[in-house]
């Protein structure tokens, strides 16, 4: 852990060296979510009865939504992005020229933006908390490890993003893919039981439906544990079978490019 | 008229004395060559392979500077990528003081410090120390010893003043320093320089080897292997020096023997003007391999590239040749060997030899 911290600790230095670009991260998520309050609150209506298994607030909904889309982008592509940036410049090799393990390194590649994503999407829980979202504090204990396993089951798959950077330095449209898919079939802004049934049958392969229904039935509906266990274990399995995909993926594509010779090219 | 095939090239020189601190046992590399569009498509999953370490063998000495110097592509940052555990071998096996760069690599990264031949492996955003607090964090260094550790060896490298400063702000020498700062931080038995100076101006580049040589000679005294294309930076750093081309360690000496045995028959004769009919006679004879007339031109006397056999003897038997056959001898000294001739005339031997077989 120790490593890791250090890691850390240069990643923001890093990036407090970039002042403008700190200030406008936070105010950013202050701006952008005035929209989706606008426009949450005119299909309230609605969108009221559609969501009541998820507390029933559109906009509570909605926002939950967009905080799992930050933690999803981050666990999906701060390793590939880690990995991608330090490829050109020689660093991730140099790094690899200590006896620091490689779950360490990469662990401490992305550490930072875990937690300073962590910091804005709490920044944004509170926001939205203001603005009227009825949270259910005490949800919060197992909300977290929830949503921890969501970003487990797409840091795997971003796991495999870099592996895939490594092999072929493209990851072709696999991010947009990803992120696409899990918006528009994982319920970020609306259920899962509003798209079409054909459509919905792919939505079980998703790990944001599962990860998200939980985190909302706990934090925006007050629900008990006994009420999302399934869907707890099975962003557990998910979180799991994409590690050990990914780690898997990770450790093939680093053998092949220490056989090539390209762990430092571009 | 002098022949480069006849001038052979140098064995690997016999080891020192001292212990093997890194050994090179016939490792052999390839790289997959990119194919164009056409290629691909019309054999999508065909390969061609590249040898880039052709079966190299070397032993290295402890605390010696060894020169790795050859033309670009020639294979020498491989080398050093598989000494640094970066690249796998496809056979042979190589050993830092013993433990082996594939099946105890974890070891090996212990024992060296590689400093890159990219400037940019480094944090450009924050500085030297902080720079160096993360490396020493990652190769285990922690509290009042890792504090120590930055604080000695940007004192080594001169940086101590600047180690505040935003490595963006550096010049490429103090970048430079700062990798090779890095590298020391574990202390390390092996250094691995891989071309130091390439993006120094020739006065930096100077001012660098001076640098190196204090730094190596004086302060660490760890074993050093370093890559260069510049042939007066081998020269003048290394105990030895090992010419690589094509993948393959064509020569090994010490940079005056190299120098000395690829030159032992080539003389510079100052003769007088009606040297030539004599030259040609001494061909014939078998004491002259070949000769040319130089540029110089001093008085009544001409400069002459002279090829003989047997070197000083040779030599000896020349002027006593030129001086039977009337011809005026103003000097005769062996020809002062540059780098960059070494480079050539191993790489031409080669390739005669090459042409031969």
């Amino acid at each position: 852990m120790y490593k890791v911290a250090e890691m850390m600790r240069a990643s923001w230095r890093i990036a407090r060296s970039y002042k403008m670009n700190l200030v406008f991260s936070i105010l950013a998520l202050f701006f952008t979510t005035i929209p989706f309050y606008l426009v949450a609150h005119a299909m309230q209506p609605m969108m009221g009865k559609v969501v009541a298994n998820e507390g029933g607030d559109y906009f509570g909904f909605v926002l939950l939504g967009l905080i799992a889309i930050s933690l999803l982008s981050t666990a999906l592509t701060s390793v590939y992005q880690a990995v991608s940036g330090s490829i050109s410049s020689g660093w991730l090799e140099a790094q690899l020229g200590t006896s620091t393990s490689m779950p360490v390194l990469l662990l401490g590649m992305s550490a930072y933006e875990f937690l300073w994503t962590l910091l804005r999407v709490t920044v944004l829980l509170l926001y939205g908390w203001t603005l009227g979202v009825h949270v259910h504090w005490s949800g919060i204990a197992l909300g977290l490890p929830v949503l921890l396993l969501l970003c487990v089951a797409y840091y795997g798959l971003g796991l495999v993003l870099a592996a895939m950077y490594l092999a072929f330095r493209t990851i072709g449209p696999l991010q947009s893919v990803i992120v696409t898919g899990s918006v528009l079939l994982g319920g970020v802004y609306y259920p899962t039981t509003v798209i079409p049934s054909w459509i919905q049958s792919l939505s079980v392969v998703v790990p944001m439906t599962y990860g998200l229904r939980a985190t909302r039935r706990l934090l925006l509906d007050g629900a008990s544990w006994s009420a999302v266990q399934t869907d707890v274990g099975m962003i557990a399995a998910i979180a799991a079978l994409m590690m050990m995909l990914g780690v898997a993926a990770f450790q093939l594509s680093f053998d092949h490019a220490r056989r090539r010779g390209t762990l430092s090219l571009y | 008229m002098i022949s480069a095939t006849e001038i052979s090239v140098v064995t690997p020189a016999p080891l020192t004395q001292r212990p093997t601190a890194i050994a090179c046992d016939g490792l052999v590399k390839s790289f997959p060559i990119r194919r164009g569009w056409r290629e691909a498509l019309r054999a999508p999953f065909a390969t061609r392979w590249q040898l880039v370490t052709d079966h190299l063998s070397c032993d290295i000495a402890q605390g010696e500077l060894f020169g790795l110097l050859g033309p670009n592509g020639a294979g020498k940052s491989t080398l050093m990528r598989m000494l640094a555990t970066a690249v796998l071998p496809d056979a042979g096996t190589a050993t830092i003081h013993g433990a082996d760069v594939v099946s105890d690599a974890r070891a090996v990264r212990d024992m060296i410090g590689n400093v890159a031949a990219n400037e940019r492996a480094v944090l450009w955003r924050i500085s030297a120390r902080d720079n160096l607090r993360y490396f020493a964090a990652l190769l285990g260094l922690r509290g009042a010893a890792r504090t120590r550790r930055i604080e000695e060896v940007l004192e080594l490298v001169e940086l101590a003043d600047t180690g505040e400063k935003m490595v963006g702000e550096f010049s490429s020498g103090m970048r430079q320093r700062l990798l090779i700062a890095r590298a020391l931080l574990g202390s390390p038995r092996v250094l691995l320089l891989d071309e130091p100076t390439r993006s120094l101006d020739p006065i930096s580049a100077r001012q660098f080897r001076r640098f190196i040589t204090r730094l190596i000679r004086e302060e660490t005294k760890c074993t050093v292997l370093l890559a260069t294309h510049s042939t007066d930076e081998a020269m003048e750093l290394c105990d030895r020096i090992g010419v690589l081309d094509r993948g393959r360690l064509l020569a090994v000496g010490k940079p005056t023997e190299l120098g000395a045995e690829l030159t032992r028959n080539s003389f510079r004769a100052w003769l007088g003007l009606d040297a030539e009919a004599a030259l040609d006679r001494l061909v014939a004879r078998g004491v002259v391999v070949g000769w040319s007339a130089g540029p110089g031109m001093e008085d009544l006397f001409r400069e002459f590239a002279v090829e003989v056999t047997d070197g000083h003897q040779g030599a000896a038997e020349l002027v006593r040749a030129l001086v039977g056959a009337g011809v005026d001898v103003a000097r005769v000294e062996r020809v002062p060997v540059s780098a960059a001739d070494i480079i050539e005339r191993v790489l031409a031997t080669s390739s005669g030899r090459d042409a031969d077989v």
